[in-house]
């Protein structure tokens, strides 16, 4: 008895979560507008949301489980932070990243594509534990991992750092 | 309902784990290094004595045997470092051929001018350095080379300086050196020492990283990391001095891996007790620890005319060759040149005249004649057709920086 009221909870939760689970690229600006609102009262959350969503494609590119704690972070930035110069504003988001970094999720295919990645990375000399690999790449989708291990197939090292080089360079 | 349930509990558990704590993975796995199961391998702040003491113990394991008293460790900032070392070289600075043995490297181009002052030394030597150990004191510096000092990152590297504080007890590093009958031989006895420090420290690192030692590609990670460090080298503007950066710890590396791969701790303790004499082996080691199987040549130099005074005699080896030679032929080219090297000897001269000038003379011996010739026709690349002969299996280079003839040197017996 008590395990099929399990099974009912755990279903509900699965589809609940797996129907309202929110985008990246929408926690992302949902949290950015909302800082914005908060900062000069005049931001209308959706449509800057709708907005930011349509011109910042890359934010598909940050994992779900990464976004959700950078948008926490993100919704509560200083004012000055958020609406200052640019190095304020880089500088706090940095400061975001890392938080989220230290706070998100590492699932089960962040632990995999680590586990590959930091032996491919060794054979080519670099030192990257496990644990900083999946900090990092905990942040990123399962596609910019995905084109990530692709470059540990190429035929040198250069290749590889090149080509990893690139996707990042490009964020 | 249960069997509509069941495919769903997979995605009912993924989408809840975001949701919590409870949900997240467990730490990240650690594999310990393999044999030293019972030795934690997490990385630790260098400075902590309970954390030396750990490492210590890991040297210790990974070289099968039973740790020492801990050495004494000193975290020196890297001007520091370089303050001492430029007054532990000061008395070397002093030797008045130092001028002319750079000249006549400089020939070669083998070092820039300027590159053997004790300053220029010691600045390259202390920011290049990230620990050492000093087997006349018996303690262990680390240098400290400022804003990316990291403790924990230089664990590894303690783990490498506490190899050699071991060897030195099982060998007395001083007296294993000292054995070593030219600079060629030297070089190669620093391959052993500091590969053998370099396999255990990259043994360690896996472990620390979190890899499974099992799966990682040591015979790539060996190979990529000379590469990688032979382009390095190769832009340096003086090459055969900015060897110690390179040739001990990747040539060094790779063999000592290949040895024990082969035969474990036993093999590699088996190298020190039958050293290899020349730097010919460690190049000639691409898949697997070789011999070279072959008794360099002793090759004699014609005695100079009284206008010239000779200083000093060294073997360059099949290194200095491969890097003198790189120049013109190439890398691939070089070091196929290299590898038919049986034997040389380099002749530093001084003239007589005020002031006086410098000469390198240099006989090479090759495999073969038509190596010979090749290296003959590399050599006029290198120092003009003038300064280059060739007989039989052997090449002299003869080249000075002043007017003075050097055309004594070029006797074939």
């Amino acid at each position: 008895m008590r395990r099929e009221v399990l099974w009912l909870v755990l279903l509900s939760l699965g589809c609940s979560a797996s129907s309202e689970t929110p985008s990246a690229a929408s926690l992302w600006c949902d949290a950015t507008c909302s800082a914005a609102h908060r900062c000069d009262g005049a931001t209308e959350v959706n449509s800057c949301s709708s907005s930011c969503q349509s011109q910042r494609p890359q934010l598909a590119d940050i994992s779900v489980e990464g976004a959700q704690p950078l948008a926490a972070c993100l919704e509560v930035m200083k004012c000055s932070d958020l609406l200052g110069n640019e190095e304020h504003w880089a500088a706090a988001y940095e400061g975001c990243w890392d938080h989220a970094k230290s706070t998100a999720e590492i699932t089960p295919s962040v632990r995999e594509f680590c586990k590959a990645y930091t032996l491919a990375v060794f054979d080519c000399r670099y030192w990257y534990s496990t644990e900083a690999c999946e900090r990092d790449f905990g942040m990123w989708s399962e596609s910019v991992r995905d084109r990530v291990a692709a470059c540990t197939t190429k035929p040198s090292c250069s290749l590889t750092q090149g080509c990893v080089s690139a996707i990042f360079e490009s964020q | 309902m249960r069997q509509l349930c069941f495919p769903l509990v997979a995605l009912a558990l993924g989408c809840s784990a975001s949701d919590g704590d409870d949900a997240r993975l467990g730490p990240t796995l650690l594999h310990p290094a393999p044999g030293c199961e019972s030795s934690d391998p997490a990385r630790c702040d260098v400075r902590l004595p309970e954390c030396q003491q750990r490492l210590l113990g890991m040297a210790a394991c990974l070289r099968g045997e039973s740790a020492l008293d801990l050495p004494p460790i000193q975290v020196l900032s890297e001007a520091d470092y370089a303050s001492f070392l430029t007054q532990e070289m000061a008395p070397q600075m002093k030797d008045p051929n130092l001028e002319h043995v750079e000249v006549g490297l400089n020939l070669l181009g083998l070092v820039e001018r300027g590159a053997l002052s004790a300053q220029a030394r010691a600045e390259d030597y202390a920011k290049f350095v990230g620990g050492v150990y000093r087997n006349d004191t018996k303690d262990v510096l680390i240098i400290d080379h400022g804003g990316s000092f990291d403790a924990e990152a230089m664990s590894p590297l303690l783990v490498h300086e506490f190899v050699h504080a071991l060897q030195d007890r099982d060998l007395d590093l001083s007296a294993f050196r000292a054995q070593a009958s030219s600079i060629d031989e030297s070089w190669a006895y620093s391959a052993l020492i500091e590969g053998e420090a370099r396999l255990h420290e990259e043994r360690y690192a896996a472990a620390m990283l979190g890899l499974d030692s099992d799966k990682v590609d040591w015979s790539a990670h060996f190979q990529n990391a000379l590469v990688d460090d032979q382009q390095r080298l190769l832009a340096e503007a003086s090459p055969y001095l900015a060897s110690y950066k390179y040739f001990p710890y990747e040539w060094g590396g790779r063999y000592m891996y290949f040895t024990w791969r082969t035969g474990g701790m036993e093999a590699v303790l088996g190298r020190f007790a039958q050293p290899p004499t020349m730097t010919h082996t460690l190049l000639a080691s691409t898949m697997d620890a070789v011999d070279s199987h072959f008794t360099a040549s002793e090759v004699k130099l014609a005695a100079p005319p009284a206008e010239w005074t000779e200083l000093t005699r060294m073997t360059l080896g099949a290194w200095g060759m491969h890097l003198a030679f790189e120049k013109t032929l190439g890398l691939d080219a070089s070091r196929a040149m290299a590898l038919a090297w049986r034997g040389d000897t380099l002749g530093i001269y001084a003239s007589s005249e005020t002031p006086a000038h410098s000469a390198v003379v240099w006989r090479l011996e090759l495999a073969d004649e038509v190596t010979a010739i090749q290296a003959k026709a590399a050599a006029e690349r290198l120092v003009g057709v003038a300064n280059v002969r060739q007989e039989g299996q052997q090449v002299i280079i003869a080249k000075t920086d002043g007017s003075l003839p050097v055309d004594w040197a070029f006797q074939f017996d």
